[in-house]
């Protein structure tokens, strides 16, 4: 075995995952955990999607009796709140989890068994959810879940109890991993990589994690309120003595607009990676892009009372907030310009993925429009509450983050797998979903003119509904087919997909500079980055470093604004400790749905977890350098 | 560039745990802000529409919150202090001084709980009572935490795990003590010292 064969060998065992159903829990490592998110969110997505399909069914034809009122009201409460929670945030982080170190450079997350122990919470909180539904005591109070319907008076059943829990306990999830990001990004860049070189879609993940550390704190505190006035009787929306149901619109809302941008800006991160992959040239105007990303993640902040337009709020702060809602479509712009400029100057090559990015442009771009409508306040009080609003957000959220994402999916799928998932396949799907998306989706703005409101479970002839919201329903079987077409895309490249190579679309970022799927090293040497595109710009990447050690998980520090070598550090190796972690911090906010006693018990037992995760394995050795 | 001689045992801004303590830092600071932001909130609307004078209740006696600025002080400059000390290598001394800090924790602790005991009204009186209790009880719970954290650093100081270079877990433990002791003033200031201005 020679040198270099030796130094690989030892990387493997160094770095190796552990075998069986226990060694599976106790893996850390970055690509494996980033592809549990991946596997895990898209499930969530599909049971979401088929809560959608049944809710259309449901709103077909006036007066069905598929599901009842009660039954309706929890379906599309969890929907709502499994795509937020369940499918966006976690897909966008998973992808980030993923794909962020490999395109940077370095071996690993900075702290590998908290991003365990956010999947496990994340796993946890999601099966908890749905769980909650096939029991029948899911939320049922809308997934933004307004007070004072949701308070014990007038929800007086678990229902709401476990959205106030477990919403706060998938946070903690989010924020985990948002602050892992953020470290990673921050500090361990491969040498040469400076802020002004870092790809786009690092960029995005880092504004999404920042946006997250600052808003989700919003919703944590608002369902921690509404935890207690219903478990423990506070008072903070008891309007008769002080307390105001307002304050929660506030905090959710706080959290609420700047989420939409949270799954949008790493979906248009995606977007600014595929679309010069595919045009053979680099992103027109980078810096526009990365700058608008930034103002987007700033001005979210300023935006959430355009969901409160209707509740008597004075006027003067209705105007603001309407100025800075039309504001936010001025950084969007320049980055659906810098988009078409870049596909106008390349030459594009239409592959699956960049069909979804196109179709993204198309469907984002008409959201885009909906929501300069109602960020005026008269149209809004037209069309508050009605269907136009569904419309209008399905069109943002599934044009804006699900087209990107699925994007993502198939130009990343060669790296996760080492397969190409099918064109032709790939083709289908895409083009079912979007005619099916549209289909399902135009004919609510009209639904909403015509004065259909949310959230009712059915409705009666003489409102002339009837012919749109078959029409829509035909338009939602026909997504649910094309998306449909993506499992099966998955299982036949399983089974037949040809090998993909390392870099199949001849690609610039350093992840394809690895094998696919990447070692769990994945880089024999750090390189050295001296350019925005080094695998187009660089003939060979050299090593940054020597010396650095194989027989345990070292990683290089680097600094934030150059990204210059600053240290060597030595990451923590596989461990069940932050499985045990997470059980325990269910137990608190879960058990708390029964007894907040629960709580007490779980603070010792998620010390003791803590404990036994940091606890040094032995032998301790001198603890100096010698 | 040879990597092989560097040190791997930092404490600093350079390891990754520094930062990721500042995150932890930064979103509980964040929690803390919006709650106070909710707190003024309810005084703003309640006061403007006369639906209720703020607090409503009995003033709580400051002389608990009080006193616990200075022990929580106390606290950080003992956490500070044995930082110093380790780095001299004198673990022992620092262990003391975790002793030291955990005991006057559990006297505020113990403060804390006569002070909530001897409150003039319950969490469900009304909205000011409710932050009272809640505020109180959360930062009360930290100052558990860093006493129990604390506690495991000191045993493993006193059994020889930490030297003149590897104490990054001194570090964080000492940071966070910093943050439990910052976090109290905002909330002492809001909670306790405004309601007794005359505005």
């Amino acid at each position: 075995m020679n040198p270099e064969e030796k130094k690989i060998q030892e990387l493997e065992d160094t770095w190796i995952n552990p075998p069986g159903f226990i060694g599976w829990l106790r893996i850390v490592n970055q690509t494996n955990i980033g592809i549990r998110y991946i596997n895990t969110s898209l499930i969530f997505f599909f049971m979401a999607g088929i809560l959608g399909v049944i809710m259309r069914a449901q709103l077909s034809s006036p007066g069905n009796e598929i599901v009842g009122p009660e039954m309706f009201n929890q379906i599309f409460t969890v929907h709502g709140t499994a795509m937020m929670f369940l499918f966006a945030i976690p897909m966008v982080e998973g992808l980030g989890a993923y794909i962020v170190p490999l395109m940077i450079g370095t071996r690993d997350l900075s702290f590998p068994r908290l991003s365990s122990f956010s999947y496990f919470v994340f796993l946890i909180g999601g099966i908890t959810l749905f769980g909650s539904l096939f029991l029948k005591v899911a939320p049922n109070a809308g997934w933004f879940d307004y007070v004072p319907l949701a308070l014990k008076e007038w929800s007086p059943g678990k229902n709401i109890d476990v959205y106030a829990t477990v919403i706060t306990f998938i946070e903690i999830s989010a924020l985990a991993a948002a602050v892992e990001l953020i470290v990673t990004i921050l500090k361990q860049r491969a040498p040469g990589m400076s802020m002004a070189r870092m790809p786009v879609f690092v960029w995005s993940i880092l504004v999404m994690a920042f946006m997250i550390v600052f808003a989700m704190p919003g919703v944590v505190v608002g369902s921690v309120m509404l935890a207690l006035d219903r478990l423990v009787g506070t008072v903070f929306f008891d309007a008769s003595v002080g307390g105001d149901s307002l304050l929660w619109q506030h905090l959710f809302w706080w959290f609420g607009h700047p989420e939409v941008y949270i799954a949008f800006l790493p979906a248009a991160g995606v977007v600014s990676t595929i679309i010069p992959v595919f045009c053979r040239r680099a992103l027109y105007g980078h810096t526009a892009v990365v700058l608008s990303m930034v103002a987007i993640g700033i001005i979210s902040f300023g935006l959430w009372v355009h969901h409160m337009f209707t509740t008597g709020i004075p006027d003067q702060a209705n105007a603001f907030f309407s100025v800075a809602s039309a504001m936010i479509a001025i950084p969007s712009g320049i980055q659906i310009y810098c988009w078409i400029a870049t596909l106008w100057t390349g030459k594009p090559k239409f592959s699956t993925a960049l069909l979804w990015c196109m179709g993204f442009v198309i469907v984002f771009v008409m959201g885009g429009l909906t929501g300069v409508m109602v960020a005026s306040v008269p149209f809004d009080k037209q069309t508050h509450d009605t269907y136009f609003v569904v419309a209008h957000f399905h069109y943002v959220l599934i044009g804006g983050v699900v087209f990107p994402l699925f994007g993502g999916v198939y130009y990343w799928w060669p790296k996760f797998t080492g397969k190409l998932l099918s064109e032709s396949l790939g083709k289908w799907n895409f083009w079912l979903v979007l005619i099916g998306f549209n289909i399902a989706f135009f004919p609510m703005h009209l639904l909403g003119f015509m004065g259909m409101p949310r959230r009712v479970y059915t409705y009666l002839e003489g409102m002339q509904w009837g012919p749109l919201n078959l029409l829509s329903s035909i338009g939602s079987y026909i997504l649910a087919i094309g998306f449909l077409l993506f499992i099966v895309n998955v299982v036949w490249t399983y089974l037949k997909g040809e090998r993909s190579g390392n870099n199949p679309w001849g690609a610039p970022t350093l992840e394809w500079a690895i094998e696919s799927p990447p070692r769990n090293y994945k880089f024999v040497e750090i390189p050295q980055v001296n350019s925005m595109n080094p695998l187009w710009e660089e003939e060979t990447l050299l090593p940054a470093t020597t010396g650095m050690r194989t027989d345990r998980r070292e990683v290089l520090i680097t600094e934030i604004l150059t990204g210059k070598i600053q240290a060597v550090e030595i990451l923590p190796t596989n461990t069940i400790w932050p499985l045990v972690l997470a059980v325990a911090t269910g137990v608190a906010f879960i058990g708390s749905i029964f007894s907040p006693w629960w709580f007490v018990i779980a603070f010792f037992l998620v010390f003791l977890a803590i404990t036994g995760w940091f606890w040094p394995s032995k032998p301790w050795g001198e603890g100096r350098d010698v | 560039m040879n990597v092989e001689s560097w040190t791997r045992f930092h404490s600093d801004l350079r390891h990754p745990y520094w930062w990721g303590i500042m995150g932890l830092i930064v979103i509980e600071s964040t929690v803390i802000a919006i709650f106070l932001a909710s707190y003024f909130y309810l005084w703003i609307v309640n006061s403007s529409t006369s639906r209720m004078s703020w607090p409503g209740v009995e003033l709580p006696s400051i002389v608990y919150p009080s006193v616990n600025i200075g022990l929580l002080l106390f606290c950080g400059w003992s956490m500070w202090y044995g930082g110093v000390l380790i780095h001299k290598n004198k673990t022992k001394a620092f262990g003391w001084l975790a002793v030291a800090c955990c005991i006057v924790a559990t006297l505020v602790l113990w403060f804390r709980w006569k002070q909530m005991l001897g409150l003039p009204f319950s969490y469900d009186e009304n909205a000011y009572a409710s932050f009272v209790w809640v505020l109180s009880g959360f930062h009360f719970m930290h100052v558990l935490a860093g006493i129990l954290g604390t506690a495991v650093i000191g045993w493993l100081s006193f059994k020889g795990y930490y030297t003149e270079q590897r104490n990054l877990g001194v570090q964080i433990d000492t940071i966070y003590w910093y943050y439990i002791v910052a976090s109290w003033i905002p909330v002492y200031f809001v909670i306790y010292i405004t309601p007794r201005v005359q505005w």
